[in-house]
């Protein structure tokens, strides 16, 4: 589904991926693990378009097509969805109003008709019920006002409402108490799926013994350094990213 | 203003004389006589006026100032949308500023309330006519539109004339509709407002030009507002393309009176709206909002003067303004705290967006401050959509021009939301939609 060979980015003219190569097939969850500053937030930016974030090599395939041909938004309606490390607020725009246009946006793309505001409304209700989320956390402006918790309920969210193909979790357990944390994660095991796949990034082994993932990238100052299955996620927790700074390996 | 364009003024005038409501009462006549002078010896303001640094008036040497015998079109009144069109209002029509009966509709008031047409009271030759274009609310401040309002009362054929006595409230608006054929004419309309104390009101006052019009609107509005009455006041202008609007409200607030106003532009080539408020009694209070929307090389100013003159007033003023292509934004906002007025709390806000290069915004915030026990803020920010806003509207698959509509109709939402009619809400909203998909369409 998505397909990663030896990718370069830089941004302002440093480089911080330096040659990132990793597939993902449907149904699979990787985990990119990584301490600060080793790409693992420049890695999702570069996947999802972001202004900025400059690729200098390689090439990303997803569903075969080239990536990087792609707009923002044809990325999105491809399919990919980012759940933003740091989810934006948008005042004077409802939850609703943004969701509805999205929904129906890439709706459209897919030759799919649009929702009416009826069929709309119920959907998102019974998808925000499964997260807890209250009526009135819809009706408020995006994230505006939103506790820490409730902005990546919010993503997680979103991704139920998009049901993307790929879904790229950018540290969406930071900031999270182990309660919300246990939320968001039912949330995103309920939308695991044979024709799904995911890309979980993380700093913390922690959020990985709720969504149990595939395999685990571990990431280093901007390249892959090991891959395993989740038991490398313990071992890294264990250890300490120090003891994998000077590897090298191939996903 | 050189002596030609008086002259020009001098003989508009003399030609529409006989015309003019009120012509043959020898009082009236008087006022408007005098009102002409006054006009001759300042003239149209220019650039070189400190209010008038923004804002170019000499669009107006080209225009035709005889003014026309107003005729109804079927295309003009088509104009007015849907939703003000059904409004239940107590509804008032004039086309290119002279009264249309036939469109109008206003039925019977509370006792004692009087809701007429200046042209009926001129014609009369009451006594009223001295109250109403004698030098009243509307030339008393230094905002440097002295010479406008002047023209105003000089040539002004007709407006509203409204007296809402003490207790009452009124249980439907009142809508004053200004449509105008696009004529290349001049357009003096003048309306007059007394609230009583403890009466309430609200008005609707809407300018609707036909699409690509041109014309001049030179309007006038001169209220009070007795003790602990209320007034909301909404004004919207949707002139045609290479229209002029030039207004003025004037609004003296009362002891715990309060007024809240907006004026919403999104029409013309170029307007200016003028609000001058003062505040004259303990707890009075006044909120001012407005903005625009202007594309093309469409330029509009806002231009504000409170004076808080008695002590625990408040005012509050909210505009926001959004130009593209190469299209400009004036906000002026004078806050005069009198010597008296300790207490007072003045708050002003003055957002602008600019959603291309070639956009301006000028915002000029002033604060004139004799007292010394007061609270005034005031915040002044122009900028560009925001791109991490953007980004993650585009990450969810809303392609680029959509994006920026939606962050577009954000913006200016506090505007719509607070628009006190929902009837109006609704023409402001069709209006602005109109407009950001015109956007949209144009950048796709």
């Amino acid at each position: 589904m998505l397909s990663i060979r030896d990718l370069r980015a830089e941004v302002d003219g440093k480089e911080i991926l330096k040659g990132i190569s990793l597939d993902l097939a449907a149904g699979e969850v990787h985990a990119v693990m990584g301490p600060n500053g080793s790409g693992k937030s420049t890695l999702s930016y570069v996947l999802a378009g972001r202004d900025g974030y400059e690729v200098t090599g390689g090439s990303v395939t997803f569903g075969g097509r080239d990536l990087f041909a792609m707009e923002v938004e044809e990325r999105a309606a491809a399919g990919i969805f980012l759940a933003f490390q740091y989810p934006v607020e948008i005042p004077g725009v409802s939850n609703l109003t943004f969701l509805k246009t999205a929904v129906n946006a890439i709706r459209k793309v897919r030759g799919d008709a649009g929702l009416d505001a009826l069929d709309f409304l119920k959907l998102a209700r019974a998808k925000a019920s499964t997260l807890e989320m209250s009526d009135e956390l819809l009706q408020r402006a995006v994230n505006e006002g939103f506790s820490g918790g409730e902005k990546k309920r919010n993503e997680i969210f979103q991704m139920a409402m998009l049901e993307p193909k790929l879904a790229i979790l950018d540290e969406t357990d930071s900031g999270l108490d182990i309660d919300a944390l246990k939320t968001v994660a039912d949330g995103v095991n309920a939308l695991r799926a044979p024709d799904r796949a995911m890309l979980v990034i993380t700093h913390y082994q922690r959020l990985l013994d709720y969504i149990v993932p595939d395999r685990v990238h571990v990431l280093s100052a901007g390249r892959i350094v090991k891959s395993g299955d989740a038991g490398l996620a313990h071992e890294l927790e264990a250890q300490g990213y120090g003891a994998f700074a000077g590897e090298t390996a191939s996903a | 203003m050189a002596t030609a364009d008086i002259e020009r003024f001098n003989r508009a005038f003399a030609a529409a004389s006989e015309d003019l409501p009120g012509h043959g009462n020898a009082e009236v006549t008087r006022l408007r006589e005098a009102a002409m002078a006054r006009f001759a010896s300042s003239g149209l303001p220019n650039r070189r006026d400190e209010g008038w640094r923004y804002t170019d008036l000499r669009r107006l040497d080209r225009l035709d100032l005889a003014s026309l015998a107003g005729r109804i079109d079927g295309e003009t009144v088509a104009a007015l949308p849907d939703s003000l069109a059904s409004l239940d209002a107590e509804r008032i029509v004039f086309v290119d500023g002279r009264y249309e009966a036939a469109l109008s509709a206003h039925g019977v008031l509370p006792e004692g309330a009087r809701l007429d047409v200046l042209s009926a009271h001129l014609g009369n030759g009451c006594g009223d006519a001295v109250s109403i274009l004698g030098p009243g609310l509307g030339e008393w401040n230094g905002a440097g539109q002295e010479g406008l309002a002047a023209l105003n009362t000089a040539m002004t054929r007709d407006g509203v004339v409204f007296d809402l006595p003490a207790g009452t409230k009124l249980d439907k608006p009142i809508l004053v509709v200004h449509l105008l054929s696009g004529k290349a004419c001049a357009v003096h309309p003048r309306n007059v407002l007394r609230i009583g104390a403890a009466a309430e009101a609200e008005l609707v006052e809407v300018f609707i030009g036909r699409p690509g019009g041109a014309g001049w609107t030179n309007a006038v509005l001169e209220g009070a507002i007795g003790q602990g009455g209320r007034l909301r006041h909404v004004a919207m202008m949707r002139h045609g393309a290479d229209a002029v609007h030039t207004g003025r409200m004037t609004m003296d607030v009362a002891r715990d009176a309060n007024y809240a106003a907006q004026a919403i532009t999104l029409g013309g080539r170029v307007a200016r709206n003028e609000f001058v408020v003062r505040l004259s009694g303990p707890g009075a209070e006044c909120r001012l909002s407005g903005g625009a929307l202007a594309d093309a090389r469409r330029h509009v100013d806002h231009t504000t003067e409170i004076t808080h003159a008695a002590p625990h007033t408040e005012s509050e003023q909210v505009f926001r303004n959004v130009a593209d292509d190469n299209a400009r934004t004036v906000f002026q906002g004078r806050v005069v705290v009198e010597r008296d007025a300790q207490k007072t709390n003045a708050r002003q806000s003055s957002r602008s967006l600019l959603l291309s290069p070639g956009a301006e915004a000028q915002n000029k915030p002033e604060l004139r401050i004799f007292a010394d026990d007061v609270k005034c803020s005031h915040g002044a920010t122009v900028g560009d959509l925001d791109k991490d806003a953007l980004f993650y509207l585009r990450a969810r698959g809303i392609d680029e021009a959509e994006a920026r509509a939606l962050l577009t109709r954000a913006f200016v939402a506090d505007l719509l939301t607070a628009l006190p009619v929902e009837a109006v809400r609704t023409a402001v909203e069709e209006a602005v939609d109109l407009w950001l998909r015109r956007a949209a369409n144009e950048d796709s």
